[in-house]
């Protein structure tokens, strides 16, 4: 009569997910006869204490989707004609070390790209030494100069180190919600965040639309997209003109109070409300509430960096933590500390260094954008994607003949996605690992099957998803011949002959736990985490890894590197100020990148149980204006920016202003935001594609 | 949270409204008709349509369902449920007409009157039925209002009578002199309770309703609506069925009045089906 | 003993882990979402109130689809549960017009995307209605219903209302959380904390 659910005897595996890298979740995996039957989130996980996502949840049909790649694959025929023929590994890895070897010796090693997606793990730092031993100064990220590099330097700069991605949430009275959505993208966070709250912290959300956790908030701003550096210097304003920052601790942890004070002195709330669209009272009270509510703390998210000044902005930002004497302290944002394990995420891991500093001068992209493809004391440097764009399609300043990209949808994701199709399509050679058959990999001449966070074993020690204890994760299922990345480096190295890489994925893992002097299989068997305890107070009373030591309000780095040493806001150079004329024709301020709890960036449309309940890309619309364009709840509309065309279906909501639309991330085809990005303008210093606050029209398609 | 417009029953549970109580309607009328004449004379071929119609209603039905096979259980829930009753009072229906058709054919005069009576009471019960089936969802203000059993009993009684017309002009039945005021007097009730529904139900009954008959008498919707429900199904009959019980001369205008009603009556089961929504599930809203 | 889900509406974000793992449980094919999450506004931008309300049955005690329907596929157990008994229910939908909470929905057994095994729920639920059992299954061996498990935010609170250490109970007696729809008088079991 009832369907037969998964047997209550099962066995219980606990692991942690690895779908986004970030929140890495801690899970329980249930089996049945050794098959996956079922998945929950993990009460007793150190970090996560039993956060879950429906990505996590939906992995069970990652494991028998018939999309799978289970084989490496080579091709057979035109490129993107979709002729593949099945191949051995030996055969695939022996086609591609071969391919980037002639094209080291014949063009120099520059002529490689190697490139990679998000985080999605560990492996993403492994990536970054496979890379560099290879030889290529030229490995980049689809993320790079839009995600998290801007905000990494700013934090840098400020404070040495990454104190805003860790919000002490669980001891914190206030917290200041910037752009980010915990709920759909960092459950983790998001339940000590609503924990929080419900022990009484305030909430202040700055964002455009009235998302998940804006409609929870004390407070919410909805800010004109584009404009938020100006709002956040118009609550330094308040707060440094109302004399409620914290005085001592300025006085004897940083540096350049006076001249930012000099600075925001033109950021008058007024001023601001005008720019920013969001009223003179709340920028006031949000800016006292957050500056009189200790401890309090910051949650960002890459929205920050996708902007036109994404650096100013993450440092504005940023100094609203360090004004009101917030960081390193509990309950407001803290630094990221392992458990005693080797660090992956500093550049001797990576060992950038491998490579000769003339190779890196040739880095593609490096001359315009030194901040982010010049070795700096705060960045890993990377090659810039428009620049490897331009290399491929017309040769300048050199050729690249060879792209190794792993886990990453460059023709998705990267703007003018058209362009970067026509680059991938005219590449002499690209090899693609990845768990599906992507828009990407469709063009690619080898494709090699990468497994799901269920099939590898690993450490959750990536650096946003771990703050003290290390915890693990464990292989309980496999899908073909599909191996983990690390497994695919290794083999790959291996026939690359590169040394000081590991033999396989075990070697890589013992390596990492080397100082703790246990076996990843040791550690599997003792137990399932290796505690660490919480660290308050250390700079403050050891000093900031600053050229000062302090926080430093105003950088001297920058100044020294030709930048402005406090931040400023510049409208974005494309909006109704900046461009009015254009303005007339393209009436809204579009953001874009709305994300959404079942998806992470490109992937997972084509698993069953999420696509179904997130079926179509939504465009968040004020009712009013839609209705007043003759657009209903649900009808089609298409979404026109100067550069380009898509289709998405309406969302009417009073929860975002008249002016503004939102605009879905990660969606393929016709309903690609990327169609509407240019990145022939990009930030200062480090070339970032303003993704946030450009403009469009709205239409209904025809019914 | 909007209201939302009932998506489960459509065109088809429509029809089978129409074809169920148009053929109950017209066996419930013709007999009480020939009740006059102690049941002599009764024609097989207005006896055969009721049944048609009634079984074409189950038989649409029938193909609404999910599971057709499982319908013989239909009939379990009579305590509380009435499309249960419905499938009983259908069955009798049938199973009655059927008996009377063979009374008749066979010759047995005694057995008519009796069976007559039964099957007069069974096409009531299958008159009356839809409108409380429909009542029952509570949550369809549309629906759910204590004028619709008696709106759609109605129907089924004029709808009966519109056809008893087109037999009685086509089979030379010769009950014209009943039918012109018979007519006429149903027609008046049928319109002021038309006029009643939909005016109580625009007015007053929850935004659900409200909204869907916005969306009902919006757009694409309007024409139809007005068109059929009230210039065809109401204006066009009264008109017709007023100037043939006070004029002489009566059987075309008792033939389009009764084809009108008829077209307006599969519209107005149509649109009570179709305009049929649910309130809105909602905490913030204002309910009305 | 009288299964109860009290849900706070404080903590419900609306990120839809339990549709999903709802889903993924009873293996419903396409379009049909057993629980989900529906979304309510209130007022003009800015000062806009939201609301994320996750429904599925409420198990009603004034059960209007038992009522309804005709061949008795929809009962009453013990455990205060209103379930369906797939195999007499015909699909004639007229519990579906009944609901109030939108909880019920047709199987039309349409063929379903790669990765989802044909028949949904097997042959057992082709042609019928179906929906939430409270997970039945789970609460006969102890355990709780999918959804209330897997919500990261603790947002689901369920129980035996009659048993008066219980969660629930406590609730129900000191917060008096508020249903959807009372006018209806349908009784029904899952309460909702935080709705204003």
């Amino acid at each position: 009569m009832f369907l037969p659910r998964a047997n209550r005897q099962s066995d219980r595996v606990k692991t942690c997910c690895c779908i986004c890298g970030h929140n890495q979740c801690g899970l329980e995996v249930r089996l049945e006869n050794g098959a996956v039957k079922e998945i929950a989130g993990d009460a007793d996980d150190p970090v996560t204490q039993g956060s879950v996502c429906p990505k996590a949840l939906a992995s069970v049909q990652l494991l028998t989707h018939p999309g799978r790649l289970r084989t490496p694959l080579v091709r057979a025929g035109q490129r993107g004609g979709g002729n593949w023929r099945e191949a051995s590994w030996d055969e695939a890895l022996t086609i591609v070390a071969g391919k980037l070897n002639d094209c080291k010796s014949e063009s120099g090693a520059e002529s490689v790209v190697m490139a990679r997606g998000t985080n999605r793990g560990s492996w993403i730092r492994v990536f970054n030494r496979f890379a560099n031993l290879f030889g290529t100064p030229n490995w980049t990220e689809s993320g790079g100069a839009q995600c998290f590099t801007p905000r990494a330097i700013a934090q840098s700069l400020t404070f040495g180190g990454l104190a805003l991605e860790w919000p002490d949430l669980a001891n914190s009275k206030c917290i200041l919600v910037w752009g980010a959505n915990p709920p759909a993208t960092w459950p983790a966070k998001s339940k000590k965040l609503m924990a929080a709250r419900k022990r009484g912290a305030k909430l202040i959300v700055i964002d455009p639309v009235q998302s998940n956790i804006a409609a929870k908030a004390d407070l919410w701003l909805p800010v004109r997209p584009g404009s938020d550096a100006a709002l956040a210097l118009g609550m330094l304003h308040v707060i440094l003109g109302e004399r409620l920052y914290d005085r001592e601790y300025l006085e004897r942890h940083s540096v350049g109070l006076a001249e930012l004070t000099a600075r925001v002195r033109e950021y008058d709330p007024g001023r601001v409300a005008g720019i920013t669209w969001v009223e003179e009272k709340l920028i006031v009270e949000a800016a006292r509430l957050f500056a009189t509510t200790r401890p309090a703390c910051v949650e960002i998210a890459c929205t920050l960096d996708e902007v036109i000044d994404p650096i100013q902005l993450s440092r504005a930002v940023a100094l609203l933590a360090c004004v009101t004497g917030n960081i390193d302290v509990a309950g407001g944002n803290i630094f990221p500390h392992a458990a005693g394990q080797v660090s992956i995420d500093t550049n001797d891991f990576i060992l950038r260094d491998r490579i000769p500093i003339e190779l890196q001068a040739k880095r593609l992209g490096a001359d315009a954008y030194p901040l982010l493809g010049r070795n700096l004391p705060v960045n890993f440097p990377m090659a810039h994607w428009p620049a490897i764009l331009e290399a491929i399609l017309t040769g300048k300043p050199y050729p690249v003949r060879a792209i190794f990209l792993m886990g990453g949808n460059p023709a998705q994701s990267i703007a003018k996605s058209k362009r970067a199709e026509e680059a991938l399509r005219k590449v002499e050679f690209l090899a693609v690992a990845d768990l599906f058959m992507s828009r990407t990999a469709e063009m690619a001449d080898v494709v090699l099957p990468a497994s799901s966070w269920l099939e590898q074993n690993g450490l959750a020690d990536s650096s946003q998803a771990t703050y003290g204890p290390l915890r693990i994760r464990r292989k309980v299922a496999s899908v073909g011949e599909a191996v983990s990345d690390i497994e695919i480096m290794a083999r790959l190295a291996k026939r690359l002959n590169l040394p000081d890489f590991w033999e396989c994925e075990e070697d890589y893992l013992n390596y990492i736990l080397k100082p703790l002097n246990v076996s990843f299989e040791e550690l599997q068997a003792k137990g399932e985490s290796v505690p660490s305890p919480m660290i308050y107070g250390k700079h403050l009373e050891e000093g900031f890894k600053t050229p000062s030591g302090k926080i430093e309000l105003y950088s001297r780095r920058l100044e020294a590197w030709g930048y402005d040493p406090l931040p400023f806001y510049r409208e974005p150079h494309e909006s109704p100020y900046s461009t009015p004329e254009l303005a007339r024709q393209y009436p809204f301020v579009m953001t874009t990148g709305r994300r959404v709890s079942t998806y992470f960036h490109t992937g997972l449309r084509n698993v069953p149980a999420l696509r179904d309940v997130k079926p179509v890309p939504v465009l968040d619309i004020n009712a009013s204006t839609a209705r007043a364009l003759d657009i209903e709840d649900g009808d089609k509309v298409i979404v026109e920016s100067p550069y380009g065309r898509i289709s998405l279906v309406a969302r009417l909501t009073e929860g975002i202003h008249p002016r503004v639309v939102g605009v879905p991330h990660g969606w393929g085809g016709e309903s690609n935001d990327n169609l509407l990005m240019n990145n022939e303008i990009c930030s200062l210093g480090i070339g970032t594609t303003p993704l946030r606050g450009t403009l469009c029209s709205v239409r209904r398609a025809e019914r | 949270m909007s209201p939302r417009l009932q998506a489960e029953w459509g065109t088809r549970v429509s029809l089978d409204l129409f074809f169920g109580g148009t053929g109950a309607g017209l066996l419930g009328t013709y007999l009480l008709i020939a009740a006059r004449d102690g049941y002599r004379g009764l024609s097989v071929t207005v006896l055969s349509t009721g049944v048609v119609f009634v079984l074409l209603g189950l038989l649409l039905l029938a193909t609404e369902l999910g599971r057709p096979a499982k319908g013989l259980r239909s009939m379990a829930n009579r305590g509380t449920s009435w499309m249960a009753r419905g499938a009983i009072f259908n069955l009798a229906l049938i199973a009655a007409s059927l008996l009377l058709i063979a009374a008749r054919l066979a010759g047995a005069l005694r057995l008519v009157p009796a069976v007559a009576m039964l099957t007069l009471l069974c096409s009531g019960l299958v008159a009356a039925y839809p409108g409380f089936l429909l009542f029952g969802a509570k949550d369809i203000r549309l629906w759910h209002s204590r004028l619709l059993p008696g709106l759609m009993f109605l129907y089924s009684l004029m709808s009966g009578l519109s056809l008893l017309t087109l037999a009685d002009s086509a089979l030379h039945l010769r009950m014209e002199a009943t039918l012109r005021p018979a007519a006429l007097i149903v027609m008046l009730p049928v319109t002021i309770i038309f006029a009643a529904f939909w005016g109580k139900s625009s007015a007053a009954m929850g935004c659900g309703c409200r909204e869907g008959l916005r969306r009902l008498v919006g757009r694409q919707l309007m024409a139809p609506f007005v068109i059929g429900t009230f210039a065809l199904g109401i204006l066009l009959p009264l008109i017709c069925y007023v100037y043939a019980a006070f004029a002489g001369a009566a059987e075309l205008p008792m033939r389009l009045g009764a084809i009108s009603f008829l077209a307006g009556a599969v519209c107005l089961r149509y649109f009570v089906v179709k305009a049929a929504s649910h309130e809105p599930v909602t905490f913030l809203a204002k309910r009305s | 003993m009288k299964y109860v889900m009290v849900i706070d509406l404080s903590q419900c974000v609306g990120c839809d882990t339990c549709t999903v793992g709802c889903k993924l449980d009873n293996q419903t094919g396409t379009g049909i979402q057993w629980g989900r999450v529906i979304e309510e506004e209130s007022g003009r931008f800015p000062e806009v109130k939201k609301l994320y309300i996750p429904i599925l049955c409420m198990h009603c005690e004034e059960s209007e689809c038992l009522k309804v329907c005709p061949t008795q596929a929809t009962y009453r157990d013990p455990r205060g549960l209103v379930l369906i008994d797939y195999d007499k229910c015909m699909g004639c939908k007229y519990c579906m017009l009944a609901c109030p909470y939108m909880a019920r929905h047709f199987n039309q057994a349409r063929k379903p995307p790669p990765g989802v095994p044909a028949n949904a729920g097997g042959d057992s639920r082709l042609g019928v209605v179906e929906k939430c059992d409270f997970c039945e299954d789970r609460l006969a061996v102890g355990d709780l219903p999918r959804c209330v498990e897997v919500c990261p935010y603790d947002a689901r609170i369920f129980g035996d209302r009659d048993d008066p250490g219980s969660r629930v109970a406590k609730l129900l007696a000191e917060e008096k959380p508020e249903v959807l729809k009372p006018e209806g008088a349908y009784h029904p079991s899952v309460y909702y904390l935080g709705a204003k």
